[in-house]
């Protein structure tokens, strides 16, 4: 006689269907365990603070590595400055030993604290997509968070825009969520492949409004 | 009656008589006084990794909690040398 996790369990197998049984992209792309990718499809161990039981996470977006080349490139020239264009600049030259050493050690030290600063903004401001809906995460100057997020089934239109040359060719653009939510527009911008984007949240969409034919809805 | 603390750091403040190592002995302190400045700011860090981990888990929130806390405790090391050298 079967246990009342069992059914559970098998109720909700009924219920739901796998996320690659309805999404093309999800069952091209397989599932990503970089945790470090920009375009993470059903990544494994992530977790949301807020995720609802039985919610899984779809897709994880954050803006293509591309768009940390310009703090990477500061970083670089911060990092040679003590020792290639300081040693030119006369009243540096004109200090004691001592002074010199910690004034680099101090400048060194702060180029981290930039490189840390910024990894960390990329890093944790991403999109998240959910079998039941989507979630912007943003991280505002150093402790300041905000959170919204749309049910699926709210969303009304979904657009994408890519332009320019390297953007074009890098496959990376904006993709634009109007929902009748609370939150009436989500922007998420410079993410790559956004063309597949759109396509799992369409296929999203048509699976929630299955759910709802057939009954399937929790 | 005997000088408080206070009056005497203020006397000996206004005795203050410039000589050729006054301007490093300003950059000393303009120096440690940043450095500690960078200790909060080190500080912060480690709210902000502890906010942003709880918020989004990962499998890398043990390693970014260990690199917001070698730089605090590089942060400390930087001021102690500033403190011991300069």
């Amino acid at each position: 006689m079967p246990t009342s996790q069992a059914k559970a369990k098998a109720q909700s197998q009924r219920v739901h269907r796998h996320p690659t049984e309805y999404s093309s992209v999800l069952a091209k792309h397989g599932e990503c365990a970089n945790i470090l990718h920009s375009f993470a499809t059903l990544p494994p161990e992530v977790g949301y603070e807020a995720l609802l039981d039985e919610e899984k996470i779809l897709l994880l977006l954050r803006q293509h590595p591309i768009t940390n080349l310009h703090w990477m490139l500061i970083a670089v020239v911060m990092l040679i400055t003590p020792f290639v264009l300081l040693p030119f600049f006369p009243p540096f030259a004109m200090l004691p030993v001592a002074f010199k050493f910690v004034l680099i050690l101090f400048w060194l030290l702060f180029t981290s604290g930039f490189v840390l600063e910024r990894f960390l903004v990329w890093f944790y401001n991403c999109f998240l997509i959910t079998d039941e809906r989507v979630i912007d995460i943003d991280f505002f100057s150093l402790v300041f968070k905000h959170s919204s997020f749309a049910q699926i089934d709210k969303i009304q239109d979904v657009d994408t825009q890519v332009g320019g040359v390297l953007y074009s060719l890098l496959d990376v653009g904006d993709v634009i969520v109007q929902t009748a939510s609370e939150i009436p527009q989500f922007e998420i911008e410079k993410v790559p492949h956004p063309s597949q984007v759109t396509k799992l949240l369409n296929e999203l969409m048509y699976e929630e409004e299955q759910e709802k034919i057939e009954g399937r809805t929790r | 009656m005997n000088a408080t603390p206070a009056s005497s750091f203020f006397t000996s403040l206004l005795a203050f008589q410039p000589t050729a190592n006054t301007p490093l002995l300003i950059l000393k302190a303009g120096l440690l006084f940043a450095i500690a400045m960078y200790i909060v700011f080190a500080l912060v860090v480690i709210r902000q990794i502890d906010l942003m981990t709880k918020t989004v888990r990962t499998p890398v929130t043990p390693v970014l909690r260990m690199i917001g806390w070698a730089h605090l405790i590089a942060s400390c090391v930087v001021w102690l040398i500033a403190f011991v050298m300069l």
